[in-house]
């Protein structure tokens, strides 16, 4: 589904002494398939920002389409749910939403909420449980006896089993050791890619967000700082360094090792795999091999 | 959401109601709760109003914000106004209407007891809302202290009521946290059957005690790394200071107790 943000305003507490803006003016575009990354500090807005996109704010002022659905300020919208349905959120540290007795159940609880069987559940809670990688034995156990890493995999079937067709997903990994990062986001990223969803990644991490984006927004002081491919983004490392943000280690590395050598080196890549080959074609040039 | 709720909430300032001490405060905030039952014809009322007012000037908080926290009150307000205004029987028949009658001492009655109602409410949220949560212990602790001859926990009990109302805000967003995770999976809290609803509390309860049983296990830990051991031969970091406006508060406080004495009928 096609998301269009136009000159979205969200405040908080209007009316009190805490009253503030916390976005101001957004206007983006987000293409059905598109997985977009948004970077920024915290208190730049993105949570504020990814919440609008099912509902759970509204706008102060603007509008906010997803697909054919409009959420604009003061209306109540009634279709509400359909719309959650649709969007999924994957909220930080998503194992504190966990309540249910058993694991299979906790998992069965969204596509119940949104008027699945309880043998269409039951069939998805397996399905999903697989999918995060966990073994189906933990079914019936309590979620609270699992370990942190396991409970976050069940929270996050949970959202999946809802079948979502945009996926957002709010720092999803977190507090995870970097094993289960890379599994994680690799989770999400073939999920994105296999059922064409159209994802959105809040994240601090820019080597997520070159490795998985085709699109970023940067995110300050609750406006859109920045907006464009990767590669618009990381060749002004300038304007990142302005509100103290960076370029991938990547792009970094080839910079000290363009400084360092003093041969020019083609910046415009920076994923692992795009970096070892542009360095090997930079050493068979001096002769050596690699 | 949860936006409006301002118990225990500090709006931060530098007025002279903000820089009283708090033991001040509290003692004037006990003795006002106390001599508001004093009042009983329209001059003692008036004289209680002005207090509450000149208070409410003085402590710059925005009338707007007060307004708001005097909201859910309201209905009681109302709710007592209206048992008073058809139960109370006496003075002259203003109205009349099949059974329903309402008689001049019935919206006398009803004012004051409304009136009455405002100024406690007010009067006790300006109390929390110049004063910070940590102020308030402190001069709790302090005005208590004299009852630790009788083996009271004094200082526990002061860590317990400053610990309760510093998790009040974060309980609060918490709440919010889960509550918006549940909506994303279909839970609806603000529609839907009776019956429903309910039921839609236990995805929100059921995360909000683990939390918060974690964070007071959390909490205990690092309280005891850092070698917290009860009150005992504790000093404190701000020392309260009682200044002349504290005294004159108190002094403005007894003035009115004794005027309220005077004046009432």
């Amino acid at each position: 589904m096609d998301i269009v943000i136009k000159q979205l305003t969200h405040r908080y507490m209007i009316g009190t002494p805490f009253e503030r803006v916390a976005l101001e003016d957004i206007n983006l575009q987000i293409a059905s398939g598109t997985f977009l990354a948004v970077i920024g500090h915290t208190g730049s807005g993105k949570s504020t920002l990814i919440q609008h996109l099912n509902g759970l704010l509204k706008p102060t002022s603007g509008t906010i389409a997803i697909g054919d659905q409009i959420i604009s300020a003061g209306k109540n919208n009634k279709q509400l749910k359909s719309l959650r349905k649709r969007v999924g959120i994957v909220f930080q540290y998503p194992e504190h939403q966990l309540f249910d007795e058993t694991v299979e159940k906790d998992i069965m609880f969204g596509p119940l909420n949104f008027g699945a069987s309880e043998a269409e559940a039951k069939e998805k809670a397996k399905e999903m449980l697989e999918l995060v990688g966990l073994p189906l034995g933990i079914l019936s156990r309590s979620p609270f006896e699992l370990s942190g890493g396991q409970m976050r995999r069940v929270a996050i079937a949970g959202v999946l089993a809802m079948d979502p067709e945009v996926l957002i997903l709010d720092e999803p990994t977190a507090g995870l050791d970097p094993k289960g990062r890379v599994e994680i986001m690799e989770l999400f990223y073939q999920l994105h890619q296999k059922k064409n969803l159209t994802t959105v990644l809040v994240t601090h991490s820019m080597e997520d967000a070159a490795t998985y984006a085709d699109k970023i927004v940067v995110m300050e002081k609750g406006k859109v700082y920045m907006e464009g491919s990767p590669k618009q983004i990381f060749s002004e490392r300038d304007k990142l360094q302005a509100v103290g943000l960076d370029v991938p280690e990547t792009v970094q590395f080839l910079l000290k090792w363009q400084n360092r050598t003093g041969e020019a080196i083609d910046l415009s890549s920076f994923t692992l795999d795009e970096v070892a080959t542009a360095l090997c074609k930079q050493l068979k040039k001096g002769g050596s091999s690699c | 959401m949860l936006e409006n709720v301002i118990i225990g909430q500090y709006v931060p300032g530098r007025s002279i109601l903000h820089r009283l001490d708090p033991r001040s405060k509290l003692i004037s905030v006990f003795l006002f709760v106390f001599i508001v039952f004093l009042a009983n014809n329209w001059v003692t009322y008036g004289l209680l109003g002005l207090f509450t007012a000149v208070a409410i000037v003085v402590s710059q908080v925005p009338l707007r914000f007060l307004y708001k926290g005097l909201r859910p009150i309201l209905i009681i307000v109302l709710f007592t106004f209206a048992l008073h205004i058809f139960m109370t029987k006496g003075g002259a028949l203003l109205f009349q209407f099949g059974w329903l009658k309402i008689y001049e001492q019935g919206v006398v009655q009803g004012s004051f007891i409304s009136f009455r109602l405002i100024f406690l409410v007010l009067v006790t949220s300006l109390l929390t809302l110049t004063t910070t949560p940590i102020d308030i212990t402190d001069g709790l602790e302090q005005l208590l202290g004299p009852l630790k001859r009788i083996k009271l926990p004094v200082h526990e009990f002061a860590l317990m009521m400053s610990i309760a109302l510093r998790f009040i805000p974060t309980l609060l967003k918490e709440t919010e946290k889960i509550m918006k995770a549940q909506m994303a999976r279909g839970v609806e809290f603000t529609s839907g059957p009776i019956k429903e609803r309910i039921k839609a509390f236990i995805p929100l309860l059921v995360p909000l005690f683990i939390s918060s049983f974690k964070r007071a296990e959390e909490l205990a830990l690092a309280m005891e790394a850092r070698g917290y051991r009860g009150g005992e031969g504790r000093t404190k970091l701000r020392i309260l200071k009682w200044g002349m406006g504290d005294s004159i508060l108190i002094a403005v406080l007894l003035i009115l107790t004794i005027s309220l004495f005077l004046l009432r009928s």
